[in-house]
């Protein structure tokens, strides 16, 4: 089960402040269901960060669009025509803090595996909690 | 040079409080121009939270969401809804820095007021507490009292 909650939107502006354009780019399924990046949300951030920028007095442009599945190469498609005319691309899909193996039963082979997502830096980016099931 | 501006209201509220709103609200709109907007609803609970932001966006000073008394919504809890939602919305705009009594929910019994009325009342409020300067930062707002 994926649940999602919006950063804060001060973290948000700081990410973005360098930027002029900016795609704010939903997605229709998970966060969506947890009212966190869902196509009204999308609205709601991209409405409140228009109105902060002309409170300060900086001039932005922002588009909404809301992809059915941000982790489906197919629906990411929809973007290429259009993405690179923006600074910036802002998602409110899920970002995984920790990825969770299926139970592990010989830990010779899970260490086998680990050492090949070391191997590949997939442990900087992600935390790994090795699956456990009560016996 | 500060410069009295006339607040831009907003008003979205539902049907229900006044049975005749679409003859009472007319000559209150030709009269007041692009000094008010009224949005009517078939149930308070329509509301979204995205109506209220956009009617921000859009420059409206104040928004108010009127409904009828909780309890008594024709669709069990329209009302409450919008309240949560005008909640919801608080919070946001406070996080860019606008004070949350921008948008207000008043609760009016149906059947006891016309919404011309209503507005009269709401404006004679807005002027006694004098309008705002449109670059009043959110503390500003903040403090003013109503």
């Amino acid at each position: 089960m994926i649940t999602a909650e919006r950063k804060p939107l001060s973290e948000i502006k700081e990410m973005i402040a360098p930027y002029r354009k900016i795609l704010v780019v939903g997605c229709g399924t998970c966060v969506a269901e947890c009212a966190a990046g869902g196509e009204k949300e999308v609205g709601l951030l991209a409405s409140a960060l228009r109105m902060d920028a002309q409170r300060a007095g900086r001039d932005i442009e922002i588009k909404e669009i809301t992809l059915d599945r941000q982790c489906v190469y197919e629906f990411i498609e929809q973007l290429t025509e259009f993405i690179d005319q923006y600074d910036v691309v802002l998602s409110l899909g899920c970002g995984a803090e920790f990825i969770q193996t299926q139970c592990v039963y010989n830990l010779v082979r899970f260490k086998e595996w680990m050492e090949q997502v070391m191997d590949r830096g997939i442990q900087e980016k992600v935390s790994i909690l090795g699956g456990v099931l009560p016996h | 040079m500060a410069q009295k501006k006339a607040p831009k209201i907003t008003i979205f509220f539902c049907q229900r409080i006044d049975a005749d709103q679409d003859i009472n609200r007319r000559p209150l709109e030709k009269e007041l121009g692009s000094k008010i907007r009224f949005f009517p609803l078939p149930c308070s609970g329509r509301i979204e939270t995205l109506h209220l932001l956009r009617a921000l966006e859009a420059g409206a000073d104040k928004i108010y969401v009127v409904t009828c008394s909780e309890g008594d919504c024709r669709y069990g809890e329209g009302n409450i809804r919008a309240r949560k939602r005008l909640a919801y919305a608080q919070g946001l705009i406070e996080e860019i820095g606008l004070a949350k009594d921008c948008l207000e929910l008043i609760h009016v019994p149906a059947g006891t007021t016309t919404i011309d009325k209503l507005v009269k009342e709401l404006f004679a409020r807005e002027d006694f507490t004098g309008p705002l300067p449109p670059d009043a930062l959110g503390q500003a707002r903040h403090q003013r009292q109503l």
